[in-house]
Parts: C-alpha cells; structure tokens; sequence
C-alpha cells in the first residue's frame, strides 16, 4: 500500500492557474463560502464550469466529455473546494456517477447521460443507505422483481444527498437472491425521481438545513434500459466507484476556509498562533500531496481502493482536527450567522463536522478494509 | 572489503532525475546494511565501540560520497533522501547523513571543497556558541554526532552581520562524549580560538537555511525508513501472536491501531518524497514542503512509537527484542534539527506572512505564492 509521489506538470499547474482566475472572475466577492462540498447547489454555476470544460472531465470525447487525465480533474477539483465554489449541484454526478456509466453503462446509457452531465444539466443523487443498512452496505432490503420488460422497485433509501433537487438517483437494491455469497444479487438501478412511485421527504441536518432526503421507492416501475451494468453484479460495480469517491480532496478541504479566513479577519491572533496553524498547514500539504499521488496512479489503471480508504480515513479525521485546533486558537464560542465570516463558518463546522468522518464510509469501515490488505 | 552486486559510482548516483538509478542505490544500501547493520552492530555501537567495518563498507560502495565531488550546483537530494531512508530501515548507528549529505552540502554552498575524513555537522541546539575574535573562531557545539571520531567539524555562524563558513580539525578540539536517547554519540565538542586558517567567508546568506533544510530533509529521510521497519515489525508480530486462541490481528481494536500506523508511515514516508523531489527543483524555495515533511515525521512518530510498543506488548520493552533501536532513535530524530513544533512554528509564520490570499498558491506551488 505504498504511494508513489508526483508532481504536477507545467501544463497541470497552467490549468491550476486557469481554474484560480475563473474562479476570481466568477464567483461574487462577497458571497458566503461553501466549506468543502458542504456548499450550496447552483446549477448555473456548474453550467458555466461545464462550458470551460470542467465538468465530465475524464469521460472520451464521443460521450461529451474532455478526455483529460485524472490529475487534471483533480486539479481542477482542489481549486474549486479551495474557493469553496457552489458545487453541489454536479459533484455526486462528476464525481462517481459519470465513471460508473462510463465503466458499466451500455452504450444507450452513455450517450443518454454522460453528454448531459458533462454539460452540467443533470444532478444525479446515491441511493445506498437504508434504515438497517449502514455500514453494512450489502445488507440493502429495497428490491426489485422481474416484470415483462423491467423491474417492479420498492424500498426506502435514506440519507440519501440533494435528492430533492436530483433527476435521477442510482439505487442499490437486489434483484435476487444472495447464494453463498451475500454480494451475490444486487444490482444498480437507475430511478427518474419524477417516475410514479417515487416520494421524496426531506430529513432535517441536525443545523436545521435540508440536504438529504428519504426517498421511498413503492412498486416502481424501472425499465429494462435503466439497469447499470449487469444484473447480480451490484456490489462489484458499487466497490469500484469507492475510489473516486474517497481519494479526493474533498475528504480534506471541508475546513480550509477556516484558514484562510482566520489569517484573513485575525492577523495577529493568526501569528502569535503559529504553531498550530503552521501544524494544520503542514498536514495539509502532506494529505494534499497523497491524493494527487492517488490521481496519478489512477490514470495509470493501478488498483488503489485500498490507498483511497487510508486516504480518505486520514482527510476526514484531519478536517475535525482542523476544526478543533482552529476553535481552541479562536478561543471564544463562535456565534452561528448568515455571512462569510470565520466565526460564521467555524459555528457551522463545529456541528457539521462529525459527518466528515461518515459520509462516505465511516472510519471504523475505512479501518477494516486497510487492515485486510495489511494482513495479507 | 566485500563488493556488491552494483556499485553506486558518481555516474548512477547522479543521472539527473533517474528514479531507477535511486531505486538501485536504495537497494544497494538494503543490502548492505542487512549484512553489517545488525543487532549486534547497534549494540556494540551503543556500547561506545565505533562499527568501522560497517563504515569501511558503506565508504567502499560509495555510499558515505554519495553527494560530493564536483562544484556543480546540482544537488541530488533524492538519491540521499533513498540511502538515509535505507539508513533509517537499519536503525544505523553511525553519522551517514552528516557525511553524505550535510557536510557536502554545507561545504559546497559555501564554495568550498570537502576535505578527506570524516566530517561532522553539530545538530544545532540553543546552547551552541561560536565567536569570531581577529581571525580564530572559538566556540561550544553540544551535539556532534560521533564528534569523537570526526576529522573535521564544518558550520556555519553569523559575525557582524556575514555569515561564515568555519571547518574545524577535531585535532585541535576538545570532545566530550555524550549519547543520545539512542545511544547515538553526539559528542560535545569545544575549540578555543583556533587559525581562521580554512574558514571561509560565504557571501551567501542562504547557507544557513540550506543548512536547517538539509538537516530537516536527513531527519525525514532517517526517520521514513525506521518508521517503515516499525510497521513491518509490528505487521509480522500481529499475525504470529495468539492471544485467547487466534492472531491479535483479528481483534478490531488491534487491527485498526495497526492501520493507523500504516497511515502514518505512508502518509510521512510520501511527504518526504515529495519534499526532496522539491527541494531539488527549487532548493530553498522548498522550505514549506520540507519543514511540512519533518514535521509530518515527528507527528507521524508519536502515534507510530507508541502504537509499536501497544501492539508488541511486553516483549517490545526488552533489550532483546530490536524494536528499541528505532523507536529510540526515532524519538531521538523527531527532536534534531526541528520538532514537530518548531517546523510548525517555520510554518506557521511563513503562512501568516504570506497571508490569506497567497497562502493556498503556497500550499501548492503555484504562481501568486510569495516570492
């Protein structure tokens, strides 16, 4: 499980630059910065990246995409989540659902969808947890039955992100029976949410904002074109997106607006705290420096789900870190409000930060899945 | 003698860039520091007998010069970096990154040449004194490592303003020896108003930083490679110990501190990569990446010494078993040339005066950091 270090080329960094002075030029001066992907949906917003070129990033030409590498995406990524962009609306679907369809999807699903979501107009939602699968993943009840020409899908999928202003979600369910393998027999559906059927009730965040939702799934109707891959083959499809969606930097850049606004609004507080912010910016090289050497051995095809889980368990426990220090070196309580301030921001980060580290796959799944490698 | 399969003469060490020319020096110092660095070697040399045949061989395959001869400015901190990691595997007793890396080093930003010998670098500490009076130096260094079998100490210090560059023959020192938490020697050395004769003016005030880099980019290096042989240790042990009739490994709460080791291990060993990949691009302009490696090495320590000594349980804490010859030495090397706090303080001022704006161009090395 060793990481090869990388450095970007001058062609990466020009785009690193490219992506700042957009950045610079569109977002407003004055707006209220996202922390990390905990940021606000702008639809607008990711149309226009798309329109740079940004979105769909790695997906070949023909389906719409920009056939750059994934250290291109990753750039490109780390500079919106530093500038704590509005990036909500396309992340699951850039992020995890794009390679999915891409890796799995027939050829009718890729021309359907990965045009679309390299344009920016589709938000896409994970159907995976239920009420009694958490963790235990494949412990999933929502099924499916075979009818003339599709699937007749119930269950209920909850936590489940923005579903309330998603097109379509990817559902985890089974569609037959475990076998001796309990992953045997899941599949991956793939649900308009506006079908029949689909009822989408929102379940407050502890701050009292809406970002995830219930959505109860009752005898919908999903049609034969609609199954991602090959019925049965679920679990090894689902495992497979688990790379792009734990080694990137948004398992580390939740707290940086802390940082930044911190030196920003309290110079000399910042100074005379050098130590522990100087300790805070040190790590975040450091993981920053691990997840690009993770981009580039993706792009040369090596299995990395294994260096993704240390990775992310290693971003996700330092954002709390961050968090915790950046409240001992402001050393009053912080006081919740609508702007951009540090205080603002660190009031919202105290109370959502426990998600960092279960979002995702908790630490205690990251921890397991490391130490079988270790073993071996 | 003995000779080895490949010899890292100038020409492999210092094919610019070559990762696989690294790669076989790196294996090359495995090799042979698996057959002289043993348990009994580090012993011996905690006892205060100097390992001359380890030396004798880590000098015939080139090692101890890795990183000195001609005056070219280009400085093969990679290939250093791989040795001192292999180094670090070892839990190597004697002064390899003062020879190899520091002293050269030194020497060379400074313009001057690398006498024969040994050459010690102090670690520097608040207690150091050098005075300039006329054209002696006198002066106190209170961690010379293997001072006592030093030909020269080379330095630098600041007299009136000018940076100087002083070489001291040991002969004309006084040394006083002392060990380390290891039992590594860093001698107390002392010199009273010795010939300017050998010093050197450097009119480049960058030295001293280059200096503390280096001396932070050794450490990193030394302390990767212990770290490595930790968690190798402690992998293997896990799995052959039985406790309540089955591997300890299958006890969550033991697997899942071993997965924070292994965190740890790759996330230092990464850091300092990348680090001396930087610093030999750029030189000082790497002080963030490497003061970010030492300090991700000193963090990384504490959980990685003491989540060893869990794991191992009883049989960690005797003479016997070697887990002590790294675990001291790397609390030993979390202290010399920075802590995990001092870096972070360098860091931590270098963020506050670059400001809000510049400090992510920083972090990532891109244009906008300052210059």
């Amino acid at each position: 499980v060793r990481f090869t270090p990388t450095t970007l080329t001058e062609a990466e960094q020009a785009l690193r630059d490219e992506v700042r002075d957009f950045l610079a030029s569109e977002l407003p001066k004055n707006r209220r910065p996202g922390l990390g992907m905990d940021t606000e949906a702008s639809p607008e917003f990711s149309r226009r990246l798309a329109a740079r070129g940004w979105l769909g990033m790695t997906i070949p030409r023909q389906y719409g995409g920009h056939e750059r590498s994934a250290v291109e995406r990753f750039v490109v990524i780390e500079e919106l989540l530093a500038a704590g962009a509005p990036v909500a609306a396309h992340w699951v679907a850039d992020r995890q659902i794009a390679p999915a369809i891409l890796a799995f999807g027939n050829e009718a699903q890729r021309r359907r969808f990965l045009p679309a979501i390299a344009r920016g107009d589709l938000c896409f939602s994970l159907g995976m947890s239920e009420p009694d699968a958490g963790s235990d993943l494949a412990a999933v009840k929502s099924r499916a039955v075979r009818t003339r020409g599709g699937w007749l899908l119930s269950g209920t999928k909850i936590w489940t992100s923005r579903a309330h202003e998603s097109h379509f979600m990817v559902v985890l369910c089974r569609t037959g029976e475990p076998g001796s393998d309990r992953h045997d027999g899941l599949s991956q559906l793939i649900v308009d949410l506006s079908w029949p059927g689909v009822t989408v009730r929102p379940i407050p965040f502890l701050d009292g904002s809406h970002h995830f939702d219930e959505v109860a799934l009752s005898e919908v109707e999903v049609p034969d074109d609609m199954v991602l891959g090959e019925p049965g083959a679920g679990w090894r499809q689902v495992t497979s997106e688990l790379t792009h969606e734990r080694s990137g930097p948004d398992r580390y850049m939740s707290a940086w607006k802390l940082i930044e606004t911190f030196i920003a609004e309290h110079p000399a507080e910042a100074e005379q705290a050098a130590v522990p912010i100087g300790i805070l910016v040190a790590r975040y090289w450091a993981i920053h420096q691990m997840s690009l050497a993770l981009a580039r051995a993706m792009d040369t095809g090596a299995s990395t789900s294994v260096q993704a889980a240390m990775v992310k368990d290693l971003g996700t426990v330092f954002e709390q870190e961050v968090v915790r220090v950046m409240q001992q070196v402001f050393g009053r309580d912080p006081f919740p409000g609508p702007g951009g301030s540090f205080e603002s921001l660190l009031a919202q980060a105290i109370v959502t930060a426990p998600a960092y580290t279960l979002r995702g796959g908790t630490t205690e799944i990251l921890r397991t899945i490391t130490a079988r490698a270790l073993a071996r | 003698v003995t000779t080895y399969p490949v010899k890292p003469t100038r020409s492999v060490a210092d094919e610019d860039g070559s990762a696989e020319a690294r790669v076989l020096v790196g294996e090359l110092a495995d090799a042979l520091l698996a057959q002289h660095c043993t348990y009994e070697v580090r012993e011996a040399a905690e006892a205060g007998t100097w390992p001359a045949r380890l030396w004798d061989e880590l000098e015939a395959a080139g090692l101890t010069l890795l990183d000195s001869g001609d005056d070219s400015a280009d400085v093969d901190a990679q290939s250093a970096v791989t040795v001192l990691q292999a180094a670090g595997r070892a839990a190597l007793p004697v002064p390899l990154a003062e020879a190899m890396f520091l002293g050269p080093g030194l020497l060379r930003s400074a313009g001057a040449d690398v006498p024969p010998g040994m050459l010690a670098v102090a670690v520097p500490t608040a207690d150091d004194k050098i005075e300039i009076t006329g054209d002696a130096v006198s002066g106190q260094l209170a961690r010379v490592p293997w001072g006592r079998k030093a030909t020269h100490i080379a330095g630098l210090t600041v007299h009136r303003g000018t940076p100087y560059l002083y070489v001291v023959e040991k002969s004309a020192a006084t040394v006083e020896q002392a060990t380390n938490l290891a039992g590594d020697a860093r001698d107390s050395v002392s010199f009273h108003e010795i010939g300017l004769r050998g010093t050197r003016l450097s009119p480049d005030a960058g030295a001293a930083r280059e200096l503390s880099l280096r001396g932070q980019l050794s450490r990193a290096a030394l302390m990767t490679g212990a770290m490595q042989a930790v968690l190798e240790m402690t992998t293997k042990y896990v799995q052959v110990r039985q406790q309540f009739g089955k591997p300890v490994i299958s006890f969550q709460a033991v697997a899942h501190r071993l997965v924070r080791m292994a965190e740890e291990v790759e996330l230092a060993t990464l850091a300092t990569s990348a680090a001396a990949a930087r610093f030999q691009e750029v030189g000082l302009g790497a002080a963030l990446e490497v003061s970010s490696a030492k300090g991700s090495c000193a963090a990384a320590a504490e959980e990685v010494v003491a989540a060893a000594h869990q794991l191992h349980g009883a049989i960690g804490m005797t003479r016997e078993y070697p887990l002590h010859h790294f675990t001291r030495r790397l609390r030993a090397w979390s202290f010399e040339w920075g802590t995990g706090a001092q870096c972070g303080q360098e860091i931590g001022a270098l963020a506050a005066r670059s400001g809000a704006e510049r400090l992510w161009p920083l972090l990532t090395g891109t244009r906008g950091a300052m210059p």
